[in-house]
């Protein structure tokens, strides 16, 4: 077993360049390479399943050892890199068909890969910022690959983008100007020995640049438009992927730069976990409330699924943000299921938006008959995402609510358990106009999507209950990820959590089995009933009026008005318009700026003079001006 | 057999077929289009033989008449030196090359002798050891370059080219003067002899000459707000010319003046005050191009923002602020002429500098526009391209010492190159996502434009893969620079 | 081994016998109070019998059929983990957050079902369903951590244990409880929270287009409704009971009030119900949480 890093690294990239060439010779050549590469990736990465590796040096710059290294958790996140990207290419092979530019998409998707992966496998901050800004750009062009809208939705993310790598840079060199290296380890013992105002501000520059990427509140306002922009496939790997390496940063740099202790140390303590953390907790609960409420308003079947996006990655920061075991393990758990899941959902409705051309909600209904699978898979995700058992986002979220009240954070955890039920009332929204109710006339033909398409729903669709019902499997990882860290992990079995300390018992294995006993019995009953016939759509309670074919009487547009007249004042107010304000200032001051080139020649000789006779007050002040 | 390794060849060489282009011009004007990329050609093998020696013996002097310095015309090649004279034939001959296909105005015989007297001149500026050597180079770019500029003759090359005469006589007037001061002084001409000798010197005594010098040169090197003439007078001129003014000539000036600095005048003090001066360049250039709709125009005021930028590390005195000015000036010198040679290339289809009517080209001109996304990337610092690796240096140059100010500066310095991915994005967006106008027939350059830049854009991509070799030399370059007592001692007591 | 068999299938039975007894209770006393004499006191049995036993029956499609099976599958598996008197059941295997999710699974079969049926009146029912399960949802999550914190414990059997000997949590935390009622009546759906099924507005809501044997599961499920509820206040509020019969007199006693308001009360709109929990309950039951973290 002494395959390096490196080859795992480099595959994607690889296999990136080589569906890109192989294109040029047929686009057959092209899939093969994508896929086959990907699975190689996935494949290579199960070798290193149980076996971390810590230090493989990659090079050496400014006196700074860039190194790789593999632990659970970082294994954990390169796992949701490799599979969502292998489905994603797998999904994109049918989806994007017929568009310009593909050989050039796949290389995209593959290098963003490459990129996520090496920012999970990254050792020091330096190999960790590389990567982290080759993943900006590299995602913003596949982004704009959605048409026209997707350019100006792709503009607002590299900028925004750009801001928060940006703002890494400055602690990033911070850091280096105090120790010349940049390896986590040693960045750790800075920090615990630095002084806390300089601790500090090195976390909320990090922390600017990873909310933006995970897409927390309020640093969130490129996702809307960048998610529902882009191509389906992108849109999952943005959300399924994209999101959890912020949160990955997050994670690194609570737990293996700062460490909670410290973390303890720089404020002083006054909530239930270190101030910092708490703070951050609160971005993450207020992330989850707000863009619950905006998701259940929206008209757009991929908008609902961005801003509910948001909230997830909500539950993810917030788990982290909690600093105890469980609430960690919560945390990154729902990580991988919100991976799963959204990438499902982003799927299927990807798939709808395949054959109806459209993801204006008011305008799709009835589909169930037509795609059967991709309903499924819809119904499998919604299920999940509103953390409904016994599907695998309830568990995660369970942690983490048991976390919360472990830790008696309980305004956090009455957040946290208002945006679960709220994300019931969105995904209901959306498998309701979308695959239940009427069937409009002009869909009537269509058909299931292509098999090919329908590989990453059935797998995901599994996954789901996999993680649901044998939750140990996922947390077999991250236990020994947190025992890598120093924390200790609770308790777990194959089923679920055997409890104690404060924390509830959950056992999947039962509320499923039991479920299914009383699925069992209403079916009994139902069978012992007449037999039905299936009647059409038409035929129908309509207070008296006769249902036409021409008639649209489906209730869907506007699902949740009145839900609307309730919230709505509030939402007067939003991130985005303070920022184009803000913008729209800068822009105003910068046009004065650039008036000092008039264009006019005695201006300019003027502009000489003026620098001549401040040096010779220069002289007068004896040369010193500092 | 010649010996190769002379720098004065680097000057010989150019002038000499300045004068043949002059011999020749008569019999065949159109011959002449072909003596500047076999000199610049030959100018680029010589300083690449140049490159063991330099990294042997750190500082190569040649002398004119054969007697020592200080009493002879010397000339002075280090490490610093050597890698702008390597930029500047090398670009010299990429331009060169474009030329071929890209000037077809008259009268040729003219432009190119001028074009080969500002290589010249740009290569002279650079190795020059003399005070008075720098002011004759600066003099030669100087007047090759208003002519270049006012080579197409319409209303804005005339306009800019005028704008441009004037500035840049009154710089050479204030860098003369400087020159004369510190001759009164010290009695010499020699750079490294006034080094030595301008020890004696206060504070104070030093600083006149060396405003004037710092004035005369900054008029040339893009600094605010002696730059005024440059957004007229870059795009005005042809896109190579263009492509090597923004891309070494600013950076020669930029040169000339951290020599004087460093090197003559052992200024350590006074670079609170350029640092200044650096931040605004960066602030005005980056803020104006945001608002350009000509793209030539967005370069040119990029070109301004950039040079604040490697200035800006130049001023922080530091080994590591002058590595990452190294590193940046070599991003930006590749990158801003390839970008320069690629608006050309794109301005000969679309026949307008609007960026506007850029719109949907990305298509029809791929290779162009690819190259165009190549430089635009490397010049924001995106990964892997080198700008990363210098920009990466550059902050933490400046975040060397952690305190309020740095990290002013810093924000400062990152918040401008948000403002570039910010005009430069656009610009993409639109060159490759926007709707292609109706009715125009857009297609790729011709070949002879192509090639020049994506040999550059090669170039680029090299740095992009193999940065490591690049910041360790230039990382030598500025502890050479920064030690200057090597300089001096090497020409002093040189040969 | 036996007695768990026993309990697997007398538990639903008796479940569902609490469950239909109370609501035929509930048609007998609103017709007296309306001074009808009123059916008779197995008319729901009969009304399920019936509606089973119907020779033809149509249907929307499979998830038309599913919804319901959904639904009565998710009420029986909510009530295992409902403890009654003497019996844990299975409160070791999802504790009282857990619970919480689990009593949704029936609301998403009901859901899905009343969609397929295609029929607006449906669709309106279901998002008025859910939006009001969003508005009482506010306060029941700040009453329920009220109460975890109180008993340090989330396990819902330890939580009933520890209010034996007639420490009530109605006492304790009459705050919280008298939220919890009002949650638990909204939750029914009585006066004035009966804009989901409002049939003068959207003909009975989600069940709109069922009938049949399908409606006769709704009906059953209906029978389970009654009983979680209750007896889900009952062990969270008023500690369990020592012996079934006691259980039953409780739930009883918390069903008559219910009922009483039930006959007399007018209907919210739809919003103003969301705003009505978003604002007194949610206060009150936030006053009761704060009083809970502050005196421990």
């Amino acid at each position: 077993m002494n395959m390096s890093l490196m080859v795992l690294l480099l595959t994607p990239f690889t296999g990136g360049i080589l569906s890109y060439l192989g294109g040029k010779i047929h686009r057959s050549v092209r899939y093969t390479f994508a896929i086959l590469f990907s699975s190689l990736t996935l494949v290579e990465l199960f070798f290193y399943y149980n076996k971390p590796v810590n230090h493989f040096v990659l090079g050496k710059m400014f006196g700074s050892v860039m190194i790789l290294q593999i632990n659970p958790i970082s294994w954990l996140f390169a796992f949701i890199v490799t599979t969502i990207s292998l489905l994603a290419i797998i999904f994109s092979v049918n989806d994007m068909e017929g568009r310009g530019g593909l050989d050039f998409y796949y290389f995209e998707l593959m290098v963003v890969e490459g990129a996520m992966l090496g920012i999970t496998l990254a050792g020091d901050l330096l190999t960790f910022f590389l990567f982290w800004e080759i993943m900006s750009w590299t995602s913003y062009l596949l982004i704009i690959q959605g048409g026209n809208k997707s350019i100006k939705a792709g503009y607002k993310y590299i900028i925004m983008s750009i801001i928060g790598a940006n703002s890494m840079l400055i602690a990033i060199a911070m850091i280096y100007g105090k120790i010349h290296t940049l390896v986590f380890r040693n960045v750790a013992m800075l920090l615990a020995a630095s002084p806390h105002g300089f601790d500090i501000a090195i976390f909320v520059l990090f922390a600017i640049g990873f909310f933006v990427e995970a897409a927390v509140m309020p640093l969130h306002t490129w996702v809307s438009d960048a998610y529902s922009e882009a191509p389906s496939s992108v849109s999952s790997v943005l959300s399924g992927v994209l999101e959890k390496i912020g949160a990955y940063g997050l994670f690194v740099l609570l737990y293996a730069l700062f460490g909670v202790s410290l973390l303890g140390k720089l404020m002083p303590l006054r909530f239930p976990s270190p101030t910092i953390m708490y703070t951050i907790g609160w971005f993450a609960g207020i992330s989850i409330v707000v863009s619950t409420f905006l998701a259940i308003l929206q008209e757009d079947a991929k908008k609902l699924l961005a801003y509910s996006s948001i909230s997830q990655i909500g539950y993810v920061v917030l788990g982290i943000s909690i600093g105890t075991s469980l609430g960690v393990a919560g945390g990154l758990f729902h990580a991988l299921n919100h991976a799963i899941f959204k990438s499902l959902l982003f799927f299927t409705i990807g798939a709808v938006i395949y054959r109806t051309g459209t993801r204006n909600l008011s305008e799709l209904g009835g589909l169930i008959k037509k795609m059967p699978v991709t309903f499924t898979g819809t119904l499998f995700g919604i299920i999940a995402l509103a953390g409904v058992p016994p599907l695998n986002g309830f568990v995660s979220k369970w942690m983490i609510y048991e976390a919360l009240l472990q830790k008696k954070e309980v305004f956090l955890l009455i957040l946290a358990l208002i945006g679960s039920t709220g994300s019931f009332l969105y995904v209901y929204r959306l498998i309701h106009s979308t695959f239940l109710g009427q069937l409009p006339e002009k869909f009537k033909d269509v058909k299931e999507v292509p098999f090919l398409m329908q590989i990453p729903i059935w797998l995901l669709s599994l996954g789901t209950i996999v993680f649901g019902i044998w939750p140990g499997l996922a947390m077999n990882v991250i236990a020994r990820g947190e025992k890598f860290f120093g924390i200790t992990p609770i308790k777990y079995n194959l089923y679920g959590f055997p409890g104690g300390n404060g924390m509830g018992s959950l056992k999947m294995i039962n509320i499923s089995s039991v479920f299914i006993a009383g699925l069992i019995v209403a079916y009994i009953i139902f069978a012992l009933g007449a037999k039905t016939h299936r009647i059409s759509q038409y035929d129908n309670y309509a207070a008296g009026q006769v249902v036409t074919k021409d008639t649209k009487y489906n209730y869907s547009y506007g699902f949740y008005m009145f839900f609307g007249r309730v919230v709505n004042p509030v939402f007067k107010w939003s991130a985005d318009k303070i920022y184009l304000a803000w913008a729209r200032s800068a822009n105003v001051f910068g046009d004065y700026m650039r008036r000092i080139y008039t264009g006019n020649l005695e201006t300019y000789s003027s502009y000489i003079v003026v620098i001549i006779s401040l040096v010779g007050f220069l002289i007068l002040l004896g040369g010193k001006i500092w | 057999m010649v010996n190769l390794t002379n720098p004065i060849l680097l000057i010989a060489v150019p002038l000499f077929f300045v004068f043949l282009a002059a011999v020749i011009a008569p019999f065949s004007k159109r011959a002449t289009k072909y003596l500047p990329p076999v000199a610049f050609l030959i100018n680029l093998i010589i300083t690449l033989y140049l490159i063991p020696q330099v990294a042997e013996k750190g500082v190569i002097v040649a002398t004119t008449a054969g007697i020592k310095p200080p009493f002879a015309i010397n000339i002075a090649v280090d490490g610093l030196g050597l890698s702008l004279a390597i930029i500047a034939s090398l670009l010299g001959l990429i331009a060169s090359l474009y030329n071929l296909k890209y000037i077809t105005e008259e009268p040729q015989d003219k432009f190119n002798m001028l074009f080969l007297l500002l290589g010249t001149g740009i290569t002279w500026m650079v190795i020059t050891g003399d005070m008075f050597n720098l002011f004759v180079a600066f003099e030669v770019t100087s007047i090759s370059a208003f002519g270049l500029v006012g080579f197409l003759r319409d209303k804005d090359s005339i306009e800019a080219g005028f704008k441009y005469l004037v500035m840049g006589s009154i710089g050479a007037s204030l860098l003369l003067i400087g020159v004369v001061m510190l001759y009164a002084a010290t009695g010499t001409l020699n750079m490294a002899d006034i080094a030595e000798k301008i020890a004696r010197f206060s504070f104070r005594q030093k600083l006149l000459p060396y405003s004037f010098i710092f004035t005369g040169l900054g008029i040339e090197g893009a600094l605010f707000p002696l730059n005024a003439w440059l957004p007229d007078a870059h795009p005005a001129a042809p896109s190579s010319v263009s492509s090597i003014l923004s891309g070494i000539m600013t950076t020669a000036a930029i040169y000339a003046i951290i020599r004087a600095t460093v090197t003559v005048f052992n200024y350590s003090a006074i670079t609170p005050f350029i640092l200044l001066i650096a931040l605004l360049t960066l602030v005005f250039g980056e803020t104006s191009a945001f608002f350009q709709k000509d793209i030539k125009r967005m370069l040119a005021y990029s070109t301004i923002g950039q040079t604040g930028f490697f200035f800006f590390a130049f001023s922080l005195g530091s080994v590591q602020g002058m590595q990452g000015a190294f590193m940046q000036i070599l991003n930006h010198s590749l990158s801003k002429a390839m970008l320069f040679l690629i608006a050309g290339a794109m301005i000969t289809q679309v026949h307008s500098r609007n960026i506007d009517d850029f719109s949907g080209i990305g298509k029809k001109m791929k290779i162009s526009s690819v190259f165009f996304a190549i430089g635009a990337f490397s010049l924001m610092g995106l990964p892997p391209f080198f700008g990363f690796w210098s920009k990466l240096t550059i902050i933490f140059a400046t975040l060397a010492y952690t305190n309020f100010y740095t990290i002013t500066l810093v924000v400062i310095l990152l918040f401008m190159s948000v403002i570039e991915g910010a005009y430069f994005f656009r610009v993409m967006q639109s060159m490759f996502f926007g709707k292609l106008k109706e009715g125009t027939e857009i297609k790729e350059a011709s070949p002879g434009l192509v090639v020049p830049f994506v040999i550059l854009g090669i170039v680029i991509l090299t740095l992009a893969i193999y940065p490591t070799p690049i910041i360790a030399v230039s990382k030598k370059i500025a502890v050479q620079l920064i030690h200057r007592a090597v300089y001096i001692n090497a020409v002093l007591g040189g040969l | 081994m036996v007695k768990n068999i026993l309990i697997a299938i007398g538990l639903p039975l008796l479940a569902f016998g609490i469950g239909i007894s109370f609501m035929g209770f509930k048609r007998k006393i609103g017709a007296r109070i309306q001074r009808r004499y009123g059916p008779p006191f197995h008319q729901p049995l009969l009304d399920i019998i019936k509606l089973l036993s119907k020779k033809s029956d149509i249907s929307h499609g499979i998830i038309y059929d599913l919804g319901p099976m959904i639904a009565l599958g998710a009420s029986i598996l909510t009530i295992f983990f409902i403890p009654i008197p003497g019996l844990k059941l299975l409160t070791g295997s999802a504790d009282v957050i857990a619970l919480l999710y689990i009593m949704v699974i029936g609301s998403l079969g009901m859901g899905l079902g009343a969609g397929e049926s295609a029929n607006p009146n449906s669709s309106i029912g279901i998002a008025r369903a859910l939006t009001l399960m969003f508005g009482y949802d506010l306060p029941f999550v700040i009453v329920i951590i009220s109460v975890l914190l109180k008993y340090h414990t989330t396990n819902l059997y330890a939580i009933t244990q520890a209010q034996a000997g007639g420490h009530w949590a109605m006492w304790v935390l009459p705050l919280s409880a008298i939220v919890g009622f009002i949650v638990i009546y909204g939750a029914m759906g009585e006066h004035p929270f009966d804009v989901v099924t409002a049939p003068h507005e959207v003909a009975t809501g989600p069940m709109a287009e069922y009938g049949g044997k399908h409606l006769g599961l709704l009906f059953i499920d209906h029978a389970f409704h009654v009983y979680i509820e209750l007896a889900l206040f009952v062990d969270l509020f008023m500690g369990g009971a020592s012996n079934i019969g006691w259980f039953y007199v409780k739930m009883f006693v918390l069903f008559l009030i219910i009922v009483f308001f039930d006959e007399v009360l007018p209907r919210f709109r739809i919003d103003d119900a969301v705003r009505f929990y978003w604002r007194w309950p949610t206060i009150i039951a936030l006053t009761s949480l704060i009083i809970v973290l502050i005196g421990g």
